[in-house]
C-alpha cells in the first residue's frame, strides 16, 4: 500500500509516517508535501502515470500557501482522503456526513489504527470528496462571494447588486450581465472567472454560455437526449439547454 | 479618560476579557502535535518546548485581568510564543526581536504581539524557500514596530482564528479605546508593518 502525506508541519508529517509504519512497515510513503502548490504539482505528475499510485492520502487542512481544498479544484483526485485537523467542530461534522475519516492532532496510534481499519473496510465505497461541503465547512462560503458589480456605462459608473442579476451570458467573447428588469450590460469578467466568485447556492453554470440565478428560471422542459431546456425571465432570445452531464448537478442545485 | 466608566467602556472591557480567554484552541493542539513527534527525535528540544508552552499558558492565566503590561513582560511572552511557532514551522518562520531594550519604563496592552504574530501567519504564505519573517523593533517616539515580509495567501486562513477583537481592526480599536492613541498600519507590496504606541509606565 502507498500513502501520500500532505502536511505543512514537518514534525507532524514525520510523526504520521512513523505511526503508519508502526501499523504496517511495508506501507510506502510516496511523498510528504507541505503546500497546495507542491501537492498539485506532484499529483499532476504522478497520477495516472506509470509511477506508483497513492492508495490513501493523509491531508492537513491548513497548508503553507492555502487551504487544502484548493487541491481538489485543480486535480481530479480519485483517492480516499483522511483529513487531519487540530480542532474544528464544523469540519468534524462535515466529515461524518461525507463518511470521510479524520484524525485529530496530535494523532494517536489508536486513532490512526481505527482510521486505517475503517479505510480497509470501506475502500470500495469512497466517493470523491464533496468540494462544496468541504468549502462550506471551512466557512468559506460567505467570505468570497461578490455582492455587487461596478459597471461602466459610457462615461458613468454604476453599481449593480448581485441580488438584482438574473443571469450572465457570453456572446462572441463578451460577457453580459442581465438584470431582473432586463437591463443588459457588458462586464469585464469571463463566465469562468465569475463562477467561483458567485455564491453557488444562487448561481448555476448551465452551459458554456449561461450562468443563471434561480429566480431567472421560469420553466424547465425535458428535452430529447436527456437534456433539459430552460425558459428564462427575461427572455434571452436564444435557446438555453442544460447538457446531459450537467443535468444531475443541476437537479441537486434545484433541490438544495 | 480611563476614569470615565461609560457603558461603552464596560462593553469593551467585556469584549477584551473574552479576547484574553481566547488564544486559539488550534494553538494548543498544534503544539501538542509537534511535541508528540519531537519527544522521540529530540528530547532536549522537547524539554525547552514544554518550558515555553507552559510559560505561554501561565502568562495567559496570570495576566488575565491586567489592563497593561510592561514591554519587558510582553516581549518575554512573545519570545516564548514565537519559539513554539519557530519549532513548529522550522526553517519557514522566524520572529526577530530587538536585542536588549530598556523595556521596563513602557507598557502596552497585553496580547498585542501575540495577535500581530498570529495575524501575520494567518495572512501569509511561508515555505523553506520563502520564509515568513516577523520583525519586532523598538522605534523612536515610543513606538514598537511589528513588521513582516508580505507574501499573501490567496485567502486568509479563516479556520484557525476568529475575527472581530482577534483581528488587527480589533487591536486598533482596543488601543483607541483604552489608550486614546492610534495604531498605525503601513502596507506596501513587499512589507506589512504595524506601529504600536507605547505608554510611559507609572501612570
Amino acid at each position: 500500500m502507498n500513502v501520500l502525506i500532505i502536511e505543512d508541519e514537518d514534525l507532524t508529517a514525520d510523526r504520521l509516517e512513523d505511526l503508519v509504519h508502526q501499523y504496517d512497515p511495508t506501507i510506502t510513503v510516496l511523498a510528504k508535501l507541505p503546500s497546495v502548490r507542491d501537492s498539485v504539482q506532484w499529483l499532476k505528475l504522478n497520477l495516472s502515470s506509470g509511477r506508483p499510485q497513492p492508495d490513501l492520502i493523509f491531508m492537513d487542512i491548513h497548508l503553507e500557501d492555502d487551504l487544502c481544498f484548493r487541491i481538489f479544484e485543480q486535480v481530479h483526485l480519485p483517492v480516499p482522503v483522511i483529513f487531519t485537523t487540530a480542532f474544528d467542530e464544523y469540519m468534524i461534522r462535515a466529515f461524518r456526513v461525507n463518511s470521510i475519516d479524520y484524525l485529530l492532532k496530535p494523532v494517536s496510534y489508536d486513532s490512526l489504527l481505527a482510521a486505517l481499519q475503517k479505510y480497509q473496510s470501506m475502500k470500495r465505497q469512497f466517493t470523491q470528496t464533496d468540494l462544496e461541503t468541504l468549502r462550506e465547512a471551512m466557512g468559506l462560503r460567505r467570505v468570497d462571494y461578490k455582492t455587487r458589480f461596478l459597471i461602466n456605462v459610457g462615461t458613468r459608473l454604476r453599481t449593480i447588486e448581485t441580488a438584482d442579476i438574473a443571469y450572465f451570458y457570453s456572446e462572441e467573447k463578451i460577457t453580459f450581465l442581465v438584470t431582473k428588469d432586463n437591463q443588459r450590460m457588458p462586464i469585464d469578467y469571463s463566465l469562468d472567472k465569475l463562477a467561483p466568485i458567485l455564491n453557488p447556492a444562487d448561481f448555476f453554470r448551465a452551459n458554456r454560455q449561461f450562468l443563471l440565478s434561480l429566480p431567472a428560471i421560469r420553466n424547465i422542459h425535458t428535452y430529447s437526449n436527456s437534456k433539459l431546456k430552460l425558459e428564462l425571465q427575461p427572455d434571452p432570445k436564444t435557446e438555453v439547454f442544460i447538457s446531459k452531464e450537467k443535468v444531475s448537478p443541476f437537479k441537486e442545485w434545484l433541490d438544495a | 479618560m480611563r476614569g470615565e466608566n461609560t457603558l461603552s467602556d464596560n462593553h469593551f472591557q467585556a469584549q477584551f476579557t473574552a479576547l484574553k480567554d481566547q488564544i486559539s484552541p488550534h494553538f494548543l493542539f498544534n503544539s501538542l502535535s509537534v511535541l508528540s513527534s519531537l519527544v522521540r527525535k529530540d528530547p532536549d528540544l522537547s524539554e525547552r518546548f514544554i518550558d515555553h508552552l507552559a510559560k505561554v499558558y501561565r502568562y495567559l492565566l496570570e495576566h488575565r485581568d491586567d489592563d497593561y503590561l510592561t514591554l519587558a513582560t510582553e516581549l518575554d511572552f512573545a519570545r516564548s510564543y514565537a519559539f513554539l511557532l519557530e519549532v513548529r514551522f522550522v526553517r519557514k518562520f522566524r520572529v526577530d526581536f530587538p536585542e536588549a531594550v530598556s523595556a521596563d519604563d513602557f507598557t502596552l496592552l497585553p496580547f498585542t504581539l501575540q495577535l500581530l504574530i498570529e495575524n501575520a501567519i494567518r495572512h501569509n504564505r511561508m515555505s523553506a524557500s520563502e520564509p515568513l519573517i516577523v520583525t519586532v523593533a523598538r522605534e523612536e517616539n515610543d513606538y514598537l514596530r511589528v513588521s513582516n515580509n508580505r507574501q499573501l495567501r490567496s485567502q486568509p486562513d479563516t479556520l484557525s482564528a476568529g475575527t472581530g477583537t482577534r483581528s488587527l481592526a480589533g487591536v486598533q480599536q482596543r488601543y483607541a479605546m483604552l489608550t486614546g492613541r492610534t495604531v498605525q498600519v503601513e502596507e506596501t507590496e513587499l512589507a506589512f508593518s504595524v506601529r504600536i504606541p507605547l505608554q510611559k509606565s507609572g501612570r
